[in-house]
C-alpha cells in the first residue's frame, strides 16, 4: 500500500517501527527457551572455591541452561548417596568433548547433579569441577556440595565423594556414562 | 416433539456438550490418577529399593553374607513383590555358586566365609539389564501391557565393599525387583467406573435442570411468542403475550404486543372506515334514488353537502351545496322580501325555539304546497321539515321537498274539468229552462262587457273607466246568476275584486294584478264560448222543434210575450228561496203583475234583482232579529209590476229593517263622501246611496256589498227615462218603486 504525502510519511514510519520491534520480540521468544550457554575460562585453583563454582553455575551462567549427559536425559532413577532421583548436567566443554577417546575429561568440564528425593524434590546439588592441578591423584576433580538454596555442604577433594567415585576411576570418575561412548543420533 | 424443535436441539448440545465435557474430566482425572498412583508406587518401590540396597550391604558388610542370602529367600514370601533376585553383572543369579565366596576368600584372609548352601541359577537377559550395568544407575521400567514395574538396583562396589571384593568391577551385581500394578489399573477401572456412573447422573441432572431452565428462561417464551403469532397469522388479534420479564425475551412480547394493538387498531379503523363508506354509499343509495328533494340544513341556514340527488333536478340547478336555503329558494331579494323574511322566521324558529313542538311548528310551514318560480320554471313544491337532534342541540334541519307540481296541476286539471262539466250541466239546465233565446241575449251582453273591459284594460286606472266596467261587470254578474252560471258569477266577482282593490284602496294596476285579470278574462272568455257553443246546439234543436210545431216564442219586441215575464217570474222564487236560505233568513215573496207583458223587461231585469237581493240582503232581518222587534219570524218581499196609462210602477217593497240613515251618513264620512261634519239632507243621502262607491256593507259578498247594485238602478232607469224613489221606515220596511214612462221618445 503506497502513501503519499506527510500523513504517509507517519505511516511508513510506523509499520517500519512496528515491523521492527515484532521482528526482536520473535528473536527473543524464539531464544527464550534457548538461552546460549556462554563461552567461559575454567575456574582456576586459584579461585576455587564451593562459593566460586555455585556462582559460576548460578550467576555467571546457569547450570539449567547446560546440556543434559546425552542418553541420561532428564529425571532418571538414582541411588545413594544422591537419591531416588537426579538430573545431570554438563556443561558446554564437556559437552562438546564428548566422546572423549582417552576417557579424560577436559579441563574446565564441569558436571551439575541434582539430587531428587523420591517425590522429586530437589534435596542437594553435587558439583564435580575439573580444575587444573587441583588433584592429580583423583583427575584433578574439585568436589562440592550444596543445599538447593546455594549454601555449600562440602567442598574441595571431599573424601566421601572420592571413596565411591574412586570405583569409576577408569572412566575419569564418572559412573553414569563411558566417556567414549558414541553419542546418541539426534 | 419435532425432530427439528429447538428443544431437542438444545437438549443434544446440552447433552453432547456435558457428555463430552464429562469424558474428558474422567480420562483426565484418571489417567491423571494413574500416573499419580504409578510414581508413587515408582517412589515406594525406589525408597524399598534403597532400603533394601542399604540392608544387604550392610548385612554384606557385616560380612553375614549367609543372612544376606537368606533376606533374599525370606523377601521372595512377599506376595506383593512379584520377582525379587540378585544378579551377578555377567546374568547369572547371585548364590547359585561358591565363585564370589572363592573371590572373597582368596582375596582377604580377615574374614573366612563358608560355603552354605546355593540356590539354583538363573540368567538374566534383559536389556534394561545391559542399561544399567552400562550407567551404573538404577533403571525403572514400567510395562504397561503386563500391568507390571520392574526395578534394575545396581549394587555399587562401594569402598567399603572394595575392602573384600577388590577393585575390579563398580557393580557387584544387579538387584531386580518386579511388582505388579495391575491392582492401580483395577483401582483406576474402579475409581472410573464409580466416577462415570457418578458423573453420569450428575451430568444428567444438570443436563435436566439446564434443559428445564432453558425450557422455561427461552423455549416457552419463544414458543408462547410463536403460537401467539400464527395465531395473529390467522387473523385472531385478541390475543396477547404474557411474558412478564424484562429480558430481551420480554421486550420482543412487548414489541409483538404493541404490534397486535397496532394492528387491532389498524383494523378497527379499516372496518370502521369499511362501515362508514358501507353507510355513505347506502346513504347515497337513499339520496339518489328517492323522488324527493333532500338536503340538510346546518344552523347558519347553509346547505350541507349532501343533498339527494333529486334536489338538482327539481329545483334546475346544482349550485346547492353551501347555499343559505333562503337565497336557494327565493333569489329574487326584493320581489320576495316578504316571503323571504317568513321563510327565516320559520327557520329560526325551527333551530332555536325548543319548546314549541313540531306539530305546531309545521302547522306555521310556508312551504307547504307554495308555487316557487325558479328561474324560468313554476313548480309547486311542499316542503317537509324535521329536527335533526344531536345529544340535546338542534344539530341541523332536514327538509324535504316534494314536487307537487304535476299533481297540483292535475288536481286543478280535474277541478277545472269537474268545474266545466258541472257547468256544462249548469248550463244545460239554465237554458232548459229558460230557453236559448235567453241566452243568446246574456251571451250578447256579455261579449260586448267583455270586449269593453278589452279596450279599457290600460285605462283601469282611471275613475270614469274603472266605474263603468265595474258596474257592467256587476250587472253581468247579476244576470249570470239569475241563470245560474255559477262559473260566470265566479269569475265576474273575482274580476270585481281586483276592481274593488283599486277602486277602493287605490293600490296600482300592477302587472300581476293585470295577470290576474287577464286570467280570469280569459276564463270567462272560454267559459261564454262554452255556453255560446252549447246554446247553439239547443238552437237548432229547438229550431227542429219549433219544426215540429210546438211552443217556439219568437221574441218580439213590442209586446215582450207574457211567456217571458213568466219565465222570469218563474225563476224568481227560486233565486229569492236561494238567496234567503244563504242568508240564513225566512222570507215569503211573492209576486203581483197584472201587466201581459212588458217592454223593458230586458232592461230592468237586472235592476230588479238586484232590488231584491239588496232587501233580502240589508233590507229583511234574520228570524231572531225580527222576533225580538214583534216581526214575524218570516219576511216579507213583494214584487209587483203595474202600469197606468203614462208609466209603468214596479215595486220590490219589504217589510225589513229600513233604510238607516245614520249608518249611512256614517259610511259617507267614512268614504269621504260626506264632509265630517256630516251635514247632509236625507235626499242628499239617498244620493250618496246610490252613488257607484256606496256600500254599507262592510264586505262584499256575492250577493252585495259591492256598492254597486243601487248605481246600476238608477242608472239603468235614466236611461230609460225614470225615476227612482225610496219609501223607508225604521224596523217597518223599504219600498223602491221604479216608473218608466210608456213611450219613450
Amino acid at each position: 500500500m503506497r502513501t503519499y504525502g506527510k500523513k504517509g510519511q507517519a505511516a511508513r514510519m510506523f509499520s517500519g517501527f512496528s515491523l521492527g520491534l515484532l521482528l526482536i520480540l520473535s528473536i527473543s521468544v524464539a531464544s527464550c527457551g534457548r538461552k546460549e550457554e556462554p563461552v567461559l575460562s575454567p575456574v582456576t585453583i586459584n579461585e576455587a572455591s564451593g562459593e566460586r563454582f555455585w556462582k559460576r553455575i548460578t550467576e555467571e551462567s546457569d547450570y539449567r541452561q547446560y546440556s543434559y549427559w546425552p542418553g541420561h536425559e532428564g529425571v532418571q532413577p538414582g541411588q545413594a548417596p544422591h537419591g531416588v532421583f537426579h538430573k545431570v548436567y554438563i556443561n558446554r566443554t564437556l559437552r562438546e568433548a564428548l566422546p572423549v577417546a582417552s576417557r579424560v575429561a577436559p579441563e574446565g568440564s564441569l558436571i551439575v547433579k541434582e539430587n531428587l528425593n523420591a517425590d522429586r524434590e530437589l534435596n542437594a546439588i553435587t558439583l564435580m569441577a575439573k580444575v587444573k592441578g587441583f588433584d592429580p591423584e583423583h583427575g584433578d576433580w574439585y568436589w562440592a556440595k550444596y543445599s538447593p538454596e546455594g549454601k555449600v555442604q562440602a567442598e574441595g577433594k571431599v573424601a566421601g565423594c572420592i571413596a565411591c567415585h574412586e570405583g569409576m576411576r577408569s572412566n575419569d570418575y564418572i559412573i553414569i556414562k563411558p566417556l567414549d561412548r558414541t553419542l546418541p543420533a539426534r | 416433539m419435532k425432530v427439528n424443535s429447538i428443544q431437542v436441539k438444545i437438549v443434544s448440545v446440552i447433552v453432547i456438550v456435558l457428555g463430552v465435557s464429562v469424558a474428558g474430566i474422567l480420562y483426565v482425572s484418571l489417567v491423571n490418577q494413574r500416573g499419580n498412583l504409578i510414581s508413587a508406587a515408582q517412589r515406594t518401590l525406589a525408597v524399598n529399593t534403597s532400603m533394601l540396597n542399604i540392608v544387604i550391604r550392610n548385612l554384606m558388610l557385616s560380612g553375614e553374607a549367609p543372612i544376606a542370602r537368606n533376606t533374599m529367600d525370606s523377601l521372595k514370601s512377599i506376595t506383593e513383590l512379584e520377582e525379587i533376585a540378585l544378579y551377578r553383572t555377567d546374568g547369572s543369579l547371585a548364590f547359585h555358586d561358591y565363585r564370589t565366596i572363592d573371590f572373597v576368600n582368596s582375596y582377604q584372609r580377615k574374614y573366612k566365609f563358608a560355603k552354605t548352601p546355593r540356590v539354583e541359577n538363573r540368567t538374566l537377559m534383559d536389556e534394561n539389564f545391559q542399561a544399567v550395568l552400562e550407567t551404573n544407575t538404577p533403571k525403572q521400567v514400567i510395562l504397561m501391557d503386563r500391568k507390571e514395574m520392574e526395578y534394575f538396583f545396581p549394587i555399587l562396589n562401594y569402598k567399603e565393599c572394595r575392602e573384600c571384593h577388590g577393585e575390579a568391577n563398580f557393580i557387584r551385581g544387579v538387584a531386580h525387583f518386579k511388582i505388579s500394578i495391575a491392582g492401580i489399573f483395577n483401582q483406576i477401572a474402579e475409581a472410573g467406573k464409580l466416577l462415570t456412573a457418578f458423573f453420569s447422573v450428575a451430568g444428567l441432572l444438570m443436563a435436566g435442570v439446564l434443559v428445564l431452565v432453558i425450557r422455561r428462561l427461552i423455549i416457552q417464551p419463544v414458543l408462547g411468542i410463536g403460537k401467539v403469532v400464527s395465531l395473529v397469522g390467522e387473523g385472531n388479534l385478541d390475543v396477547m403475550v404474557t411474558l412478564p420479564s424484562r429480558d430481551e425475551l420480554g421486550e420482543l412480547a412487548a414489541r409483538i404486543n404493541q404490534m397486535i394493538a397496532g394492528l387491532k387498531e389498524r383494523n378497527r379503523l379499516m372496518l370502521e372506515n369499511k362501515i362508514f363508506e358501507t353507510r355513505i354509499e347506502e346513504s347515497r343509495k337513499y339520496l339518489d334514488n328517492i323522488q324527493e328533494g333532500l338536503l340538510l340544513l346546518n344552523a347558519d341556514l347553509t346547505i350541507s353537502e349532501q343533498y339527494s340527488t333529486y334536489l338538482p333536478k327539481l329545483f334546475g340547478t346544482d349550485d346547492i351545496a353551501g347555499r343559505n336555503l333562503i337565497d336557494f329558494i327565493y333569489p329574487d331579494k326584493d320581489l320576495y322580501a316578504e316571503e323571504r323574511k317568513e321563510l327565516e322566521q320559520f327557520l329560526h324558529l325551527l333551530f332555536t325555539n325548543r319548546e314549541a313542538d313540531m306539530e305546531m311548528l309545521l302547522s306555521i310551514n310556508p312551504l307547504q304546497n307554495k308555487r316557487l318560480t325558479i328561474g324560468s320554471r313554476e313548480i309547486v313544491i311542499d316542503a317537509l321539515f324535521q329536527r335533526i337532534m344531536k345529544e340535546d342541540r338542534i344539530e341541523n334541519v332536514m327538509v324535504i321537498f316534494k314536487d307537487m307540481t304535476d299533481i297540483v296541476r292535475t288536481r286543478e286539471e280535474l277541478e277545472r274539468e269537474r268545474e266545466k262539466s258541472q257547468s256544462e250541466i249548469e248550463q244545460i239546465a239554465a237554458i232548459l229552462k229558460a230557453g236559448p233565446e235567453t241566452f243568446a241575449d246574456f251571451l250578447a251582453d256579455s261579449n260586448r262587457v267583455l270586449s269593453g273591459l278589452e279596450s279599457s284594460m290600460e285605462r283601469l286606472g282611471t275613475r270614469e273607466v274603472l266605474d263603468r266596467v265595474f258596474r257592467d261587470l256587476h250587472s253581468l254578474k247579476g244576470t249570470a246568476r239569475y241563470l245560474e252560471f255559477k262559473r260566470v258569477e265566479k269569475l265576474i266577482h273575482g274580476m270585481e275584486g281586483v276592481l274593488a282593490e283599486l277602486r277602493d284602496e287605490g293600490v296600482p294596476f300592477t302587472p300581476e294584478r293585470k295577470g290576474k285579470m287577464e286570467n280570469l278574462k280569459e276564463r270567462l272568455s272560454e267559459e261564454l264560448a262554452a255556453i255560446q257553443a252549447l246554446n247553439e246546439r239547443f238552437m237548432t234543436f229547438a229550431r227542429n222543434r219549433k219544426d215540429g210545431g210546438e211552443k217556439g216564442d219568437v221574441p218580439d219586441r213590442e209586446g215582450k210575450s207574457r211567456s217571458e215575464l213568466d219565465s222570469f217570474f218563474q225563476s224568481l222564487p227560486r233565486m229569492v228561496e236561494d238567496i234567503a236560505g244563504e242568508l240564513g233568513k225566512k222570507v215569503s215573496f211573492h209576486i203581483e203583475c197584472n201587466l201581459s207583458s212588458f217592454p223593458w223587461l230586458d232592461n230592468l231585469k237586472d235592476p230588479i234583482i238586484h232590488l231584491i237581493r239588496n232587501s233580502l240582503d240589508h233590507g229583511i232581518e234574520d228570524p231572531f232579529e225580527r222576533i225580538s222587534k214583534g216581526k214575524p219570524e218570516e219576511g216579507m218581499l213583494v214584487l209587483k209590476l203595474d202600469a197606468d196609462a203614462v208609466q209603468y210602477v214596479i215595486d220590490v217593497k219589504d217589510d225589513g229593517r229600513g233604510i238607516d240613515f245614520g249608518m249611512v251618513r256614517r259610511k259617507a264620512m267614512e268614504k269621504g263622501l260626506l264632509r265630517p261634519d256630516g251635514e247632509a239632507s236625507t235626499s242628499e243621502l239617498l244620493s250618496i246611496l246610490f252613488s257607484p262607491a256606496f256600500s254599507s256593507r262592510e264586505e262584499a259578498t256575492d250577493i252585495s256589498g259591492r256598492g254597486v247594485g243601487l248605481d246600476i238602478v238608477r242608472h239603468r232607469i235614466q236611461e230609460l227615462k225614470g225615476k227612482v224613489s225610496v219609501i223607508t221606515d225604521k224596523d217597518k220596511g223599504t219600498t223602491i218603486r221604479m216608473r218608466i214612462p210608456r213611450e219613450v221618445g
